[in-house]
């Protein structure tokens, strides 16, 4: 917890003072020993695990010291001595709230607080905020917030009455949140331990659910992405059973906020995105970190795995249904590591995945890995994967981040010796036509793939060995040449005709001006002796990558230079006195530009 | 088969044991006399025992075979003596195992080596005789002149000689003489020893000398012996010379010829020596000068002269060309060779390419690029090599010729550098016959003194030109304002040096005084000038980069004399220049890594790259790089801005460039090309035609042409200073203009370059509809009329034309016409001699399994020997205990029964005795 902590970290001194301020505010005797310790200070204070960056100690000090000065009471400045006395005032009203007899003197000072809440001054909203949450529970350790049988009807009002300033109070809390509030998310937190200690309707185990979906309704709907962060790392992560409870009431809540509010989906899944380490077995669930109390029973749902999984499924599913379409990516991305084995039951996100491989390019290659994970372990049958998966061969393809990814799916696919060879021909064709456009790092992961592919179905060889026989019109040709069977617009990988087309592509490649990209393209044309190339070796290059290499040779003897110096280098060269040995290659440098 | 009895009848009768023999008496006495009667009988005992053991069954062990095998197969073990072997065994353990049980626990004892004194067949006598014989021999051994002492006989302990021992009791001293060396070692009293000391301190050392030190001073001894013999011969020699040379004196006299001065060696002096050195000489030799060793100093010294040899004739204009010619046609094969990268490996590709051309055509080395600077280095002689270098030497002096010219009018140039060539070819070669030149004489050093001649020579003549052969163009110099120009300048280290440097003066100037820092500097002048100009390299570089990065264009002449700077210097240099080139690269390639500005110093880097370098190479170390930065470039960034388009469009044009001759595949390149033209269309086509990359374009939709104007446009180049320049754009829809125009003629060109390529078709694809949407009606609307003509009219024509070519010739890929690989053949491997008796393994066709199979069948029966042996041991061993023990307890029982008996004896006289007695008390009594 935060309080012990924090105290710790003052020095001696303001710690002594620290005490006997408390000790000044606190005049009746407290059962919660520590409740009024929940300063402003305190409550603002960056807990040492959140992700707020810890600001120099100096001004930490100055923060601290206008705390003393307000609680206790010795300050100089006017506004500050307002405040003081707002607060000797308001810690009058707690001891008169809670010692108070009747409904009415109590609904009075608790509306008298309430309505402080909508001052203008953040100071005294939050001091107020503190002294109400100080106050109920305060009330709810007294038992004035349940109903109890053998209370009188005037008990009986004066809880109901609380009960309202409570729910109230809890709204304006709420809203507080939303506006990123962060001691409001401390004393949520607060209530709801409280709570769940003194709020149970029986000896069992209790937990909030519905104060806790308010939190975490108006949490998810604040603009500040920073304190949903808190939220998600001190509490959420942190505690098994808020965790749980978390997923248990999202589906809810999210159905009380409209499908159209973006903010509530991003904050969720800023907080499913880093939620990692999720227990996937019952074993793991023995020794839990638990912000209230343990459960007794040992069957709770707290401690069995599908409990947690079915909800957590269930959360996914929720945000999954709403339109996320900039995070899009990033759930695919993590969407067969981290969610898919969480899930019981997988086939659930079929409809996402197949929605999702639908739209077509950088999604589409990325649900793709997520839909495969569904076929081989879950039997889902899906129609037309191959035809769908070359439609993904598109002209981004080699160009795209996610490539590698692509290709090592692709592979598996592929890898099959029952494929038809006609189809595995579209393939290799495809990809050998985007190669003509494409950068180093991918050609290099192609033309191995295609080696492969070749070994594997050498029907395919055709493309790169075909001696045209006689059913041939020599005649057409010798005046048309050899037409291209091959249709690039065939969107059935079976009807392309690419298997009577020639790999006229990856030919050229072999003088492609990165001379290991060359030499690589020529496997093509030599024989077939080796059985596979590990593709594994291949796939992960880049522009950078390259160079690295090149540069890493080291100049061991004198690199060649042009042996003869031109006249002329940005100008036209005047009449050559050369014999045209050397082929006169056209100076583009010159034809293009002109540098006088 | 006759049975056994009449076989054993036959076998006895032949031994002469039964039957009479009808023998002759003669000879029965004959035999009778040769052999005693003990012989005789002996040897038939043995005749009998063999008879005995040949027809013993049970002496002889057979094993029955069960199936006999053709093949003459020979089967161990068939049969056997096991009684006989058994009787070996035994005899054996008995001689051996039984002495070892028997001396157990037993320590010490004394073995006899005396000769034959276990030899029980001698008679004493003999081993007498044969014991003196012994020692006779040791001696006269032992007095053999290199035995210095018998080995045998050093008393030892462990192993030690005693002599050795740091034991005073044990000192033995020996006289240091030779003859006392050769004495046995011989035990003295310590006080003997130091007497004895005493006496030979002057002698020897005191102690016993080693064998090794006695061998080293007996080869001391021997080459003094030697030394001095060669002494007495060369004293023969000599006075036999003296006699020689007196002959002619006596010759002399005897012919009445009058007496010269005495000459010295008539037999050596050279013929064209007159009289009065002759007497020079032998004053020499009289007053005992050595003037031998003078002589052959200078001898010596001679032969490291450089000989002398014809100069060249002058070659004729028609023999120059072809001179010119033939180099051009080697520098272009062996470019070739480069660009197929064919016989390179990646390693080390230049390495290999350059060895096939030194050998095809044994000039090798003057081409090398390097070449002057190694024949500085060498300066090593060889009329081939000289006459490539000299060749080289003009060559380069041509080129900084060249250089050195800029901007002045080249017709002249070209004949008038040639005479220069010819006339430095004379100069060079004159250089050796003359020795006039005080520099060569001043300089001591014999090796450098070569290396000096040429490179101050070549040095000096490229100042004579600057200064003296060229008067005009000095003179235009000054006129150019160079008059205030200093001819000395400090060689920069550091691009703020030279800045410092050359800050008093005109750019302009920059080339003169970058020439005249290469004069000053050059290599040959100075020892660190070399290292210095490899840093002045690298400062020409650094300011290539700082006037191209300057806001204002600088005259592009300069940069153009500069960049050609920077070529003749990165060939002196050229690991330092390649070093340089590749770290820049480097750091562009960072810089396009992080989005950051190109500089259009980059460009001109890239451009003196292209020029400097070869770029056809299949693979070279700066060339690689750089393509691949520039590649990066053009895949990764896109046309969104018109700097880019104009920085694109340069880097296109050096792709162009690059691959110019080996006409390689640019993917990027083609994909900037379509790009830009999209961007640059005044209206997006319907429909974006081809397989390149569009995410890139969509946004750039400010780039399009959107004048309306239809006015006269003309069309050309880009203009380096309007497009890199960018304050000075004053047009920014003409530049857009010309850019496309630039791209489409960029298009075309790289059609052209490619339309060798079979896959060309696929990769102009997306051409044919890029051009035609320029000409369709929206957006013809917006662009000037020159430029859409210029499209429908000579673009659109000409690549339908390069296409439909390519289409024509376009026939399936045959990739594969190998020869089919062998299918690894297995037949059966006949042996000519093979036998079963050889052991399986040594059929196996792995000579390494066999080896081992070998191995591990030895082993095998070497432990089944040794088990065996084993087990045989423990048995015997095992009876003999058993027999001892026998032994022993027969002893113990004979012993017991004695005492017994003797007790018991005792016990009957002493009962008698009693008996005795009582009978005689009883008597006594009674």
């Amino acid at each position: 917890m935060a309080i012990p902590s924090s105290t710790a970290a003052l020095s001696g001194s303001k710690k002594r003072k620290r005490i006997a301020a408390d000790e000044a505010a606190r005049k009746p005797k407290s059962k919660l020993k520590d409740l009024p310790v929940i300063t402003k200070a305190v409550l603002l204070r960056p807990a040492p695990k959140s992700k707020k960056p810890v600001e120099p100690s100096s001004d930490e000090d100055e923060e601290e010291d206008e705390d003393e000065d307000m609680g206790s009471g010795s300050e100089e400045g006017d506004d500050e001595d307002g405040l003081a006395s707002r607060q000797a005032e308001m810690l009058r009203l707690e001891e008169e709230i809670v010692s108070a007899k009747t409904a009415t003197a109590r609904t009075k000072g608790l509306n008298s607080l309430l309505e402080q809440l909508e001052d203008e001054s953040e100071e005294i909203v939050i001091m107020t905020a503190v002294g109400l949450c100080r106050t109920f529970c305060r009330l709810m350790s007294r038992g004035q917030l349940v109903r109890h049988k053998d209370h009188s009807p005037e008990q009986l009002k004066m809880v109901k009455e609380a009960k309202e300033s409570y729910i109230n109070y809890l709204n304006s809390l709420g809203d507080m949140l939303e506006g990123g509030e962060g001691t409001s998310l401390k004393l949520a937190m607060r209530l709801l331990k409280e709570e769940s200690i003194h709020m149970k309707p029986s000896e069992d185990y209790y937990f909030p659910f519905l104060t806790y979906g308010v939190i975490i309704k108006h949490l998810l709907l604040s603009d500040s992405p920073d304190l949903v962060t808190v939220f998600a790392t001190e509490y959420v992560y942190e505690f098994s059973d808020l965790r749980l409870e978390f997923f248990k009431a999202i589906p809810t809540v999210s159905k009380e906020v409209p499908l159209s509010n973006t903010r509530y989906s991003e904050n969720l899944f800023n907080i499913l995105y880093n939620l990692k380490d999720l227990p996937s077995t019952s074993e793991e669930l023995t020794d839990l970190n638990l912000y209230i109390s343990a459960p007794t029973k040992k069957k709770h749902p707290l401690y069995l795995i599908a409990s947690h999984q079915r909800y957590f499924q269930e959360t996914w599913l929720t945000l999954l249904s709403r339109p996320l379409p900039s995070k899009q990516r990033d759930v695919l991305t993590i969407l067969p590591k981290r969610i898919i084995p969480h899930f019981p039951n997988p086939r659930l996100l079929m409809d996402y995945l197949t929605d999702t491989y639908n739209t077509g390019g950088v999604i589409a290659l990325l649900a793709l890995q997520g839909l495969f994970n569904l076929m081989m372990s879950h039997n889902l049958d899906y129609p037309n994967f191959f035809p769908k998966l070359y439609a993904l061969l598109d002209r981004d393809l080699m160009h795209v981040k996610y490539r590698s990814r692509f290709f090592r799916l692709l592979e598996l696919f592929l890898n099959s010796s029952h494929l038809p060879a006609v189809l595995v021909a579209s393939f290799i064709k495809r990809m050998a036509r985007l190669c003509l456009a494409a950068p180093p790092s991918a050609i290099v992961t192609v033309i191995p793939f295609t080696y492969n592919l070749m070994r594997l179905h050498p029907t395919c060889t055709f493309m790169l060995h075909r001696v045209l026989g006689k059913e041939v019109d020599s005649k057409a040709l010798l005046t048309g040449g050899y037409a291209d069977p091959f249709n690039e617009d065939e969107v059935d990988p079976l009807k392309t005709g690419a298997l009577e087309s020639s790999l006229w592509e990856l030919e050229t490649l072999q003088s492609h001006y990165h001379p290991n990209v060359a030499t690589l393209a020529k496997i093509l044309s030599e024989q077939f002796t080796k059985q596979q190339y590990g593709l594994e070796d291949f796939l992960d290059h880049s522009y950078t990558s390259m160079l690295e290499a090149e540069m890493s040779k080291k100049i061991t003897r004198d690199p060649v230079v042009e042996y003869i110096v031109p006249k002329k280098i940005l100008f036209e060269e005047g009449k050559k006195d050369d014999d045209d040995i050397l082929p006169s290659a056209q100076n583009m440098l010159l034809e293009l530009w002109d540098f006088e | 088969m006759p049975s056994q009895l009449k076989r054993l009848r036959e076998s006895l009768k032949n031994a002469g044991v039964i039957g009479q023999p009808q023998k002759s008496k003669k000879a029965k006495k004959r035999a009778r006399q040769n052999k005693s009667g003990n012989d005789a009988r002996l040897s038939r005992e043995a005749a009998l025992e063999s008879i005995r053991e040949e027809f013993n069954p049970f002496e002889i062990k057979k094993t029955k075979e069960k199936f006999s095998v053709a093949g003459g197969r020979k089967v161990k073990g068939t049969v056997g003596k096991p009684s006989v072997s058994k009787q070996i065994g035994e005899d054996n353990r008995r001689k051996t195992l039984l002495v070892e049980m028997q001396q157990r626990n037993k320590v010490g004892g004394i073995i006899d080596r005396r000769f034959g004194e276990n030899d029980p067949s001698m008679n004493p006598e003999d081993k007498m005789l044969e014991r003196f014989t012994r020692e006779q021999q040791k001696k006269s051994y032992k007095s053999d002149i290199f035995n210095l002492e018998d080995d045998d006989e050093v008393l030892t302990h462990y192993g030690q000689s005693l002599g050795s021992l740091p034991n005073d009791d044990f000192q033995e001293d020996v006289n240091g003489s030779d003859d006392d060396l050769l004495r046995p070692a011989k035990r003295t009293h310590p006080l003997d020893g130091e007497l004895q000391s005493d006496e030979d301190n002057e002698g020897g050392p005191p102690k016993k000398k080693s064998k090794a030190e006695v061998m080293k001073e007996v080869i001391l001894k021997s080459k003094y012996h030697k030394y001095e013999r060669q002494k007495e011969k060369e004293a023969d020699e000599d006075l036999r010379d003296e006699l020689d040379a007196e002959l002619g004196d006596i010759r002399a006299l005897l012919a009445g010829i009058p007496v010269r001065p005495p000459p010295g060696k008539p037999a050596v002096t050279d013929s064209g020596a007159d009289g009065s050195l002759h007497a020079d000489r032998a004053a020499q030799i009289n007053s005992g000068l050595n003037v031998d060793s003078k002589y052959d100093a200078s001898v010596r010294e001679m032969t490291y002269d450089k000989r002398s040899k014809p100069a060249d004739r002058t070659k004729s204009a028609e023999e120059l060309a072809e001179d010119r010619a033939k180099q051009l046609q080697k520098l272009e094969r062996s470019r070739q060779k480069r660009m197929q990268g064919e016989e390179s490996s990646d390693e080390e590709p230049e390495e290999e390419d350059d060895v096939p051309s030194d050998d095809e055509f044994r000039l090798g080395k003057g081409i090398k690029l390097a070449a002057d600077e190694k024949e500085f280095v060498h300066g090593d002689s060889g009329s081939e090599e000289e006459s490539s270098g000299s060749e080289e030497e003009s060559d380069d002096e041509e080129e900084e010729e060249e250089v050195e010219e800029g901007g002045e009018i080249e017709a002249s140039s070209s004949g008038h550098s040639r005479r220069r060539g010819l006339d430095n070819d004379d100069a060079y070669s004159d250089d050796y016959q003359s020795d006039e030149d005080p520099d060569a004489l001043a300089s001591d050093e014999e090796a450098s003194e070569s290396e000096g001649e040429g490179g101050e020579d070549g040095l000096m003549e490229s100042e004579d030109e600057s200064t003296a052969s060229k008067p005009i163009d000095d003179v235009k110099a000054v006129v150019n304002g160079g008059s205030s120009l200093p001819f000395t300048f400090p060689c920069p280290q550091t691009h703020q040096e030279f800045l410092k440097v050359t800050s008093k003066y005109k750019v302009e100037d920059l080339p003169t005084i970058v020439k005249r820092i290469r004069v000053l500097h050059h290599p040959s002048l100075a020892a660190g000038n070399k290292e210095k100009l490899s840093h002045f390299m690298v400062v020409v570089f650094d300011h290539i980069i700082y006037l191209a990065d300057l806001p204002t264009l600088p005259p592009m002449d300069v940069l153009d004399i500069l960049l050609r700077h920077l070529h003749s210097l990165s060939k002196e240099f050229p690991q330092a220049s390649a070093a340089r080139f590749r770290d820049y690269l480097q750091k562009f390639f960072d810089r396009i890594g992080l989005q950051k500005k190109t500089k259009r110093s980059d460009l001109v880097i890239l451009t003196a790259l292209s020029i400097i370098y070869p770029t056809s190479d299949h693979f070279h170390i700066v060339v690689t790089p750089a393509m691949l930065v520039i590649a990066r470039w053009l895949g990764s960034s896109a046309p969104t801005d018109i700097e880019k388009l104009v920085h694109g469009c340069y880097l296109v044009t050096l792709c162009l460039q690059y691959q110019r001759l080996s006409k390689r595949v640019i993917p990027e390149a083609l994909n900037f090309v379509y790009q830009s033209l999209l961007a640059l269309s005044p209206v997006p086509p319907a429909k974006v035609p081809g397989g390149f990359p569009v995410h890139v374009v969509e946004s750039a939709s400010k780039l399009r042409i959107s004048s309306s104007s239809k006015d006269k446009f003309e069309l050309g180049k880009l203009k380096f200073k309007e497009a890199l320049y960018p304050d000075s754009v004053s047009n920014t829809t003409a530049l857009q203009i010309t850019l496309a125009y630039a791209f489409t003629q960029q298009l075309l060109a790289l059609a052209r370059l490619y339309s060798s390529k079979t896959a060309l078709l696929e990769l102009t694809k997306p051409a044919v509809p890029i051009l035609s949407h320029y000409t369709s009606s929206g957006c013809t609307k917006s662009l000037p009329k020159a430029f859409t003509t210029y499209i429908k009219e000579t673009a659109l024509p000409e690549l339908e034309r390069i296409r439909s070519h390519s289409q024509k010739f376009r026939r399936p890929l045959e990739l594969h016409h190998h020869r089919p690989l062998p299918i690894p053949s297995n037949y059966p491997k006949f042996d000519e001699d093979y036998s079963l008796d050889r052991h399986k393994g040594s059929y196996d066709a792995d000579r390494d399994r066999k080896e081992l199979s070998k191995l591990k069948a030895e082993h095998k029966k070497e432990r089944k020997g040794a088990m065996r042996e084993l087990r045989k041991d423990s048995q015997f061993i095992a009876r003999e205990k058993l027999k001892e023990r026998k032994v022993a307890d027969q002893e113990y029982h004979d012993k017991m029964k004695k005492i017994v008996s003797m007790i018991q004896n005792e016990e009957g006289a002493a009962t008698n005795a009693y008996e005795r007695e009582r009978s005689g008390r009883k008597k006594s009594k009674k």
